[in-house]
Parts: C-alpha cells; sequence; structure tokens
C-alpha cells in the first residue's frame, strides 16, 4: 500500500487537488448563482440542485475542454515542430513519427513492450496514436458538453431577464458560447508557449520538465 | 489478491480510464440536465389565464411568484388583487409552444406569452401579459423588467 501511494505520488496529489479545487468551484459557484436568485426576487437552490445545474456543468466543461485541447496540441504539434534549446522539444534533426526501431514497435518490441505495439495492423495503429486520440476525445466530448449546457445557462439567464430564448445552432454562434470558449484558449496557449521559451534559459532542479541546472541553453531535447 | 477490475491495485490504464468516465458523466449531466417539467410549466401558465378570464384575482396572484405579486399590488400600498383586476391582460388563447431552460420558462399562448420560473416543488409565474420587443427584455403588464 505504501509502496503504491509513493509509485502514484504524482496522479494522486494532482487527484486530490483537482476534487478540492471542484469542491470549491462548486461551493463559490452555488453562492453567486444564488446571488442572481435573488437580484431577480428568486428562490435559492440548494448544493445537489446546483452541481447538477447547467450552470455548474458549463462552468466546468469550458475548463475542461481547453485543458485537455491544450494537451492535444502539444502532443501533435511536438511530432512535427522543435524548439532550439527547449527541454520540451525533441533533438533538431527529428521530427516526426521516427523509424520502428526508434520507437520499439513491430519486430523491434521487446519482452516488455505492450501487447499492441508487437502487433502489426489496425492495432498498431490506433496504440501508437492512443493519447493523442484520448485526448482529442475528451476535447471533443467536453466541448460539446459546454455547448449543450452553455446553450441552457444562457437561455436560463435570458428568461430570467424576461428576454428570447435561443436556439441550439444559434448559440453556436454566439458572443457567449466564443467568448467563454476563446478566454480558454488564450490562457492555455499563453502558458504553453511560456513553458516551451522559459525552460530554453530557466531552470528547475530535479524536475523532469527542466533540463539539468548545469545543461547549456542551446541543449535541445535534455530532461533533469 | 488481484480480483480484478474492481481491484484497489493501481495500474497504468486507471488514469485514463478516470477521465473518460469523468468526461461521460459530463456528456450524462449535459444530456439529463435535470430538465425542467415544460408541462406543469405550461399547465401553471394556464391556471392563471384561467383564473384571469373567471376574474378570480385572488386564485391569479396566488399563482405569482412573491416578487411579482409585490409589482401587481404596486406602489400605492393596495392588493395584488386589486391590481390585477385594474389590469387588462389579454385573452390567451390556445396553449402554443413551452420554451423551458433551466429553472426559467416562457409559455407562449396564441394572445399572450407567460413567463414561469420554479418555486419549492412546482412553477409561479413571473410575468404575464408580455410582448416581445426584439433583443430587448419582453414588455410586461404584470412583472417583468
Amino acid at each position: 500500500m505504501k509502496n503504491a501511494l509513493k509509485n502514484n505520488g504524482l496522479s494522486l496529489f494532482f487527484g486530490l487537488i483537482f476534487i478540492l479545487a471542484l469542491v470549491g468551484q462548486a461551493i463559490t459557484g452555488l453562492a453567486v448563482f444564488n446571488e442572481e436568485q435573488a437580484a431577480a426576487g428568486l428562490e435559492g437552490i440548494n448544493f445537489a440542485q446546483y452541481v447538477t445545474s447547467s450552470s455548474f456543468t458549463v462552468d466546468v466543461s469550458e475548463n475542461w475542454q481547453s485543458e485537455y485541447l491544450q494537451f492535444l496540441l502539444y502532443i501533435i504539434a511536438t511530432v512535427w515542430l522543435v524548439q532550439k534549446g527547449s527541454p520540451e522539444s525533441k533533438e533538431l534533426d527529428n521530427p516526426g513519427i521516427e523509424s520502428d526501431e526508434e520507437q520499439l514497435i513491430g519486430e523491434h518490441a521487446n519482452h516488455k513492450s505492450p501487447a499492441w505495439a508487437k502487433a502489426s495492423g489496425w492495432r498498431l495503429t490506433v496504440f501508437s496514436n492512443s493519447l493523442g486520440a484520448t485526448m482529442g476525445l475528451i476535447f471533443i466530448l467536453s466541448w460539446l458538453v459546454q455547448s449543450v449546457t452553455g446553450q441552457t445557462a444562457f437561455n436560463e439567464e435570458q428568461l430570467r431577464n424576461f428576454q428570447e430564448p435561443v436556439p441550439w445552432p444559434e448559440y453556436l454562434a454566439s458572443p457567449d458560447f466564443w467568448n467563454r470558449t476563446l478566454q480558454n484558449w488564450q490562457s492555455e496557449f499563453l502558458a504553453v508557449g511560456s513553458m516551451v521559451v522559459l525552460s530554453i534559459y530557466l531552470r528547475q532542479r530535479g524536475s523532469p520538465e527542466s533540463k539539468p541546472v548545469g545543461s547549456a541553453h542551446d541543449d535541445t531535447g535534455a530532461t533533469g | 489478491m488481484n480480483t480484478g477490475r474492481c481491484s484497489s491495485t493501481f495500474n497504468s490504464e486507471s488514469p485514463s480510464r478516470l477521465l473518460l468516465a469523468a468526461a461521460a458523466l459530463l456528456v450524462l449531466l449535459a444530456a439529463s440536465g435535470c430538465a425542467p417539467d415544460a408541462t406543469r410549466a405550461a399547465s401553471v401558465a394556464q391556471d392563471f389565464h384561467l383564473a384571469i378570464a373567471a376574474s378570480d384575482w385572488s386564485a391569479a396572484c396566488a399563482l405569482l411568484q412573491p416578487a411579482t405579486r409585490e409589482k401587481a399590488a404596486g406602489q400605492d400600498g393596495g392588493s395584488c388583487e386589486t391590481g390585477m383586476e385594474s389590469l387588462h391582460l389579454p385573452n390567451a388563447g390556445a396553449l402554443g409552444v413551452t420554451k423551458a431552460y433551466g429553472r426559467e420558462a416562457l409559455v407562449e399562448f396564441e394572445g399572450d406569452t407567460v413567463f414561469v420560473a420554479v418555486s419549492g416543488s412546482g412553477w409561479l409565474v413571473t410575468a404575464a401579459g408580455c410582448t416581445p420587443r426584439g433583443e430587448s427584455p419582453y414588455s410586461c403588464e404584470v412583472g417583468g423588467k
């Protein structure tokens, strides 16, 4: 048990702070929602009603979709694009999907390689792209959820203000949908871009996200 | 002993399965969305108009949200019933489309539009006698902006 905790410390740590942050978002979101209800002369709702509401779900999903888009783009872009001096980049002369030998697949797989890495055909293709595909699937699902719950939350506010609700296709072209989307995208793209560039010149001793402290600034692809 | 997929043993596939499960949960929440009961919303709007048609002002006032009831009473200290009697709400006519989102709904009749909102376990009227004004809020005889 102790070993299991130690060996999975990173995922457990992020899982825990994710849950704490989500609960905090739910508590503060409920307070904001009930303030708006009170301002309109309507009664407040309880915690269970709020966490199953469109207002809460759209706030959660709009952040989820942007995070998964960020990682999807990063996973795919780093296959083909390189950045001199960045530990986030591959070596400058090695862009692309690399050889079977470098990727330990097919006849180059070893006895510890996953079964589908030793396979050929569609199973190898699927497994070779499974990380990006899963991130992409979660991104699409989260964005879809954002659009559906965003329309409901938007229309609920429209009706609270005695205004006409809008159908889903119209909501997809609305400023509300794209403002929610783009305000998340820009922050994700900035954070990734900053990481790529700052890690050229700055170090964090012991972190695999950084180069070793003594590495040269133009040393590309090294991790410490 | 490893008892299979429900085992507490950690494995490398768990995080991605958890993420997919969480995404699926979000989809389910979106699909169910705790969808409001549009039929009951329409029914309350119909009852309101039936009360108006019968000049049963106290029944009509009982179907208003508290804040709307206060507005209907006016600022001169009169009652909701007196306020309602002095208004000339249009005849509703046949029930049309109901658009319900979250805790709010708009009920369209042939001759009127009524706004209702969830109150307790049911729905109450927030505005009636409403006419559209483009993208601006509806103009309403009872309640509204």
